[in-house]
């Protein structure tokens, strides 16, 4: 139960502190969930971020339920999903009873544009940290490299890309260590 | 029966969500064709206030989507309902990873995998920089948020500081120095 709790604590803030979408999650989980609890490894969430995405439902939720079901299996994700939902849920109830037009006071719009400056600078910082656990040997490059410039040249959608890379990594045998 | 209805509409688009809360808008576009809850132009506002307030741009929209087609308890049996298939798919998922945790496929299909989740990261690294540091039409280099940005990324570089302390910074800061 004390677990549990827990659980539901760290991903409630997860959840408070994202500000858009699922990639917005990853730098508080990566200090709130990794560093701080030390519940799953860096090389972890890139991969349940990867299952999270090609699979249905909301990516950030799908995330926080594969790495909660790690601390406590079945309660765990239970648990997890659902807190990290659950600062959304009141917190859009509360705008929508109260406050439908304060995005049109100007002081709103600067807080949320020196939030989003904080965010940009975040997902940077991950990006480069993950990236270095991600990325392992030549092939690794490659695979970076083409993602990369196809989903920014052309937008392909992110699944076919992760589709593709794990063929690509069923038929290339790692030149390093894959750690789990 | 308007929270049935709620209900099965937000499964139904959980499930065939694959790839994130921006998934969700062609469902959304379709239900507000087909109930009376709102209007195209209130879910033009609502992705506005959706990707600027805190978590899962998904839970968001269907909090929000709820809220006006069934009050507090829609927006929450909706966001609820949204999220559902997702959980317990990761459930499953979650299992079977755990299983199979060292088996050989596994380990090279995120061999794999990894990099270009790496990529699919610094792309939203990438735009969330460009959308935040610059402005097109017309364009516009905007150097105090670059300023901002750099010093940011500085601190986390060098710092093991926490993304939530940088975010409340940044929401206190806005609110004292305009930069919109």
């Amino acid at each position: 139960m004390k677990q549990l709790v827990e659980i539901f604590v760290a991903f409630f803030r997860v959840g408070l502190f994202t500000f858009g979408g699922g990639y917005a999650m990853l730098p508080i989980v990566k200090k709130e969930i990794i560093e701080k609890k030390d519940w799953i490894t860096q090389e972890q969430l890139l991969d349940y971020y990867g299952v999270a995405q090609v699979s249905m439902g909301i990516i950030a939720i799908n995330t926080s339920a594969l790495i909660g079901y790690q601390v406590a299996k079945k309660k765990g994700a239970l648990v997890a999903g659902f807190a990290s939902a659950l600062p959304s849920i009141l917190i859009i109830t509360l705008i929508a009873l109260f406050l439908e037009s304060f995005m049109q006071y100007p002081q709103v719009l600067n807080v949320f544009k020196m939030i989003r400056i904080v965010v940009a600078a975040l997902i940077v910082n991950t990006a480069y940290t993950l990236g270095k656990k991600g990325i392992i040997d030549w092939i690794g490059v490659v695979l970076f490299a083409i993602s990369f410039v196809l989903i920014t040249s052309v937008h392909v959608n992110p699944i076919f890309l992760i589709l593709f890379s794990a063929v690509v990594g069923i038929y290339f045998k790692p030149k390093a260590e894959v750690k789990a | 029966m308007i929270y049935l209805i709620l209900i099965f509409e937000f499964l139904i688009i959980g499930t065939f969500s694959v790839g994130g809360g921006l998934a969700t808008l062609p469902f959304l576009y379709n239900l507000a064709e087909r109930y009376p809850w709102f209007d195209k132009a209130t879910l033009i506002d609502m992705i506005a206030i959706s990707e600027s307030t805190p978590g899962p741009i998904g839970i968001n929209m269907a909090t929000y989507a709820g809220f006006k087609a069934g009050g507090i308890l829609g927006g929450f049996l909706a966001s609820i309902a949204v999220m559902a298939t997702g959980v317990l798919f990761m459930l499953v998922v979650a299992n079977i990873l755990t299983k199979f945790k060292n088996h050989p496929l596994i380990t090279k299909i995120f061999y794999g995998i990894r990099p270009t989740i790496a990529a699919l990261i610094a792309y939203a690294a990438y735009e969330m920089v460009s959308v935040t540091l610059f402005k097109f039409e017309p364009f516009k280099i905007e150097w105090v948020s670059i300023g901002l940005f750099i010093i940011v990324l500085g601190i986390l570089f060098k710092t093991k500081i926490t993304p939530i302390l940088l975010i409340l910074t940044a929401a206190v800061l806005g609110l004292i120095l305009p930069i919109v």
